[in-house]
């Protein structure tokens, strides 16, 4: 198992498994707040947000619902995955098939 | 099928051949639009164009599928795992956007303005959800099905779990494909002249073409297809109406142009605000007309019903609150629907899952981002070129659309000339009006027409599926007669989806007005069944079997109820929520049951808490083997 990082080297499975997890849970909730933001604090001041008018006349509160929004929603998943299988998995060596042995390891 | 046997040079391989076939395809496809405008210039007559574009893709649909013959159990329900995430996520993006995107969206923005974004955000938004909380996971999980991760994430009383999530899955699928036979209908019925009733048998025979002879494999390669062609049919007229009227095809971006306009002309005559949000009262307008219906068709069985008065409920007017509960019911639903959630079963890994999720995303992206523009754009035009001008001089496709039904005109007070209130529109109307608004060929207009009937077929495949595998396998080979073979499984299967597919077109004919709640109403159910449940299957290890039984149950019902009391009688509501976000109740309802009676009973046994770890991690094993149905590897005690 490749795994550059010496503390997590250390670690056994299951107590790699564990940090994996937590860092995990960590990174969903951030990007859940980022969600949550994105989809629902602007409706409640939709009237307010809408007597500013940008780019080619969008009401703001029109277009954070109908634009800004939706490509938030598309840039949060696909950073999720980068970062999973690109950072989080191989610093915990879960980037590559893992032997039989050690899947018995208790 | 242990995730090492799949060769990563030879998905590379497939990947690409599968670029040079749908690549080819696309070119295919705009070679085809353009020989039909040079026979239309040359006078091809108009229903010629229609059956052309109608048998041409009914026909392609029908070879991909035949193409696809699989006697595989794991091709015929998981297509083979082996759908590359970019492939998976236009094949998601079909079966995902319905005849209610790809039709009636935009038309529906267009009356409710702000309120109507709710549908934008929430069909979208719930791909974060999947992404974040489900799609790698239930792909390490492996297996066909979601009762299946039902049954053995809560193996205690295994088939308690599953016997109730198949009612789920398939309560929930059924509601949703009945909306998409009924797109069906108006589709062929426009495209080629029709009748409604013919338009659903021979839609549906299209569809069965398909998924009868390849399950998923067939299932997904047509939907890939079925994505490129609604796509371009969804791009084309807007570009080109915003192209006639600010002289930029870019319609995402000049939409702004025609709010502004519309806000402007709507001050001028003192109409309410298109963009001001929650501008909705709660009315009981479709049950009355329902139960007229109803009424009528069926006088034997709803004779004794009595048509309720008119009740428009405004205490809650300018509360956002139904607005954000509707948005959430949305996107908890995307999370939780079982024909989208399968198909994170068809991708090579955990990781491609994720990955796929935001292919997905993007793909559906493509069509939301541009309906808010349909709208807008068709508004400006009839503000402008319609509203205030006199009913003698109205354009030609006010004339034409007002012959269909989908828009009325009525001089109420006798002047002559059109205000805003005299003109009614059907939601349907605006997608499909606009290519004749821009004054583009009928080609065009046949082409949309195609592509929401692409629309409304790659959904009902993945519905009709689903409810099938429901029925053949988690209820009949799970539960009524394990030891049933592969042959009699297929055929089981395939019996069921045409049983399925005649019971939604019987169910679609007397065309209700409950119809359009109808898919609304299946996010809601999945909100409150499904989503509750596998999210508390990966992240709560102590969630147990009664906990999520109770809680799928509860959801359920508090649901059901609540929509039924609301959708009868607007006064009855609980901070101005309407039936179409009843979910958000039951989805309290559930995860409050699962918590309160996991805590109650016994923690699930150590076994179980494993399966939950493994999991958790992207690599190693998948934890149901998928080719064979070999008794489960982990799902036993004293591992």
């Amino acid at each position: 198992m490749a795994v550059k990082d010496p503390r997590v080297a250390r670690m056994t499975r299951e107590q790699r498994l564990n940090a994996y997890w937590r860092e995990n849970l960590r990174m969903i909730a951030v990007l859940f707040v980022i969600w949550l933001a994105a989809g629902y604090l602007h409706p409640p001041f939709a009237k307010a947000l809408n007597e500013i008018r940008i780019l080619t006349g969008f009401p703001l509160g029109y277009y954070l619902a109908s634009q800004l929004s939706l490509a938030i929603f598309v840039v949060l998943i696909f950073f999720y995955a980068w970062w999973a299988n690109n950072v989080l998995d191989p610093k915990y060596g879960f980037h590559e098939e893992e032997s039989r042995s050690e899947d018995a390891n208790p | 099928m242990s995730m090492s046997t799949v060769n990563k040079a030879d998905v590379a391989a497939f990947s690409r051949r599968l670029q040079r076939y749908y690549g080819l395809f696309l070119i295919g496809l705009f070679i085809f639009i353009g020989v039909m405008l040079g026979l239309e210039s040359l006078g091809l007559p108009r229903v010629a164009i229609g059956y052309a574009f109608l048998l041409l893709t009914l026909a392609l649909y029908g070879v991909i599928g035949v193409l696809n013959f699989t006697r595989k159990l794991d091709e015929y329900y998981v297509a083979g795992r082996k759908v590359p995430p970019f492939f998976n996520g236009m094949a998601t993006g079909a079966d995902w956007m319905s005849a209610a995107s790809f039709i009636s969206m935009a038309g529906t923005i267009w009356l409710l303005g702000y309120d109507g974004l709710a549908y934008v955000m929430g069909w979208t938004g719930g791909y974060v959800l999947l992404a974040l909380f489900f799609a790698p996971y239930l792909r390490k999980f492996g297996q066909f099905t979601i009762p299946d991760f039902v049954a053995t994430r809560f193996a205690e009383h295994a088939k308690g779990a599953r016997i109730v999530g198949a009612i789920c899955a398939i309560i929930v699928s059924f509601t949703y494909v009945t909306a998409q036979v009924t797109g069906v209908g108006i589709i062929m019925s426009r495209l080629v002249g029709v009748s409604y009733e013919v338009g659903v048998f021979v839609g549906l025979s299209g569809v069965l073409l398909c998924s009868l002879l390849g399950g998923m494999k067939s299932i997904t390669w047509t939907q890939v297809a079925q994505y490129l062609i609604l796509i371009t049919a969804y791009l084309i007229p807007v570009s080109f109406i915003s192209q006639k009227l600010t002289g930029i095809p870019i319609s995402e971006l000049m939409y702004g142009q025609a709010l502004g306009a519309v806000t402007d002309i709507e001050r001028q005559l003192n109409l309410s605000n298109y963009v001001e949000p929650f501008k909705q009262a709660l009315s009981n307008a479709s049950w009355i007309s329902s139960a007229t219906q109803l009424k009528a068709q069926a006088p034997a069985i709803f004779g004794g019903l009595t048509v309720p008065a008119p009740v428009v409920n405004t205490d809650w007017r300018g509360a956002p609150w139904e607005f954000l509960a509707l948005t959430f019911c949305l996107m908890a639903g995307t999370a939780g629907l079982p024909h989208i959630l399968i198909r994170y079963y068809t991708v090579p890994d955990p990781k491609a899952a994720r990955v796929s999720v935001g292919w997905s995303l993007f793909f559906i992206f493509l069509l939301y981002f541009t309906a808010p523009a349909y709208a807008a754009f068709s508004r400006w035009e009839v503000l402008t070129n319609v509203v205030g001008k006199p009913i003698a001089s109205l354009p030609a496709w006010v004339g034409n659309w007002s012959a269909t039904g989908l828009m009325s005109i009525r001089d109420a007070n006798g002047d002559g000339i059109l205000q805003f209130p005299e003109l009614t529109i059907v939601a349907d109307i605006i997608v499909l009006a606009t290519p004749e608004i821009a004054g583009l060929p009928y080609t065009i207009a046949a082409l949309v027409a195609a592509g929401g009937l692409a629309a409304a077929l790659s959904t009902a495949d993945g519905l009709l599926l689903v409810i099938a595998t429901a029925v053949s396998h988690d209820l009949y080979a799970k539960v009524i007669n394990p030891k049933a073979s592969y042959g009699v499984r297929f055929l089981a299967s395939r019996v069921m989806i045409v049983i399925a597919a005649l019971l939604a077109a019987f169910a679609a004919l007397p065309r209700l007005a409950l119809i359009v709640q109808l898919v609304a109403w299946a996010f809601s159910l999945a909100a409150a069944t499904f989503f509750p449940v596998v999210l508390t299957g990966i992240f709560w290890r102590r969630a147990n079997a009664k906990g999520a039984i109770a809680g799928m149950i509860g959801g359920l019902l508090v649901t059901a109820t609540y929509m039924f009391m609301n959708y009868t009688d607007p006064r009855f509501t609980i901070l101005g929520l309407s039936h179409l976000s009843a979910g958000i109740f039951g989805m309290i309802a559930n995860f409050t049951l699962q918590i309160v009676v996991s805590l109650a009973t016994k923690a699930p046994p150590r076994y179980v808490q494993d399966l939950v770890d493994q999991v958790r991690v992207p690599v190693g094993e998948t934890v149901i083997p998928g080719v064979t149905d070999q008794p489960l590897p982990v799902a036993t005690p004293g591992k």
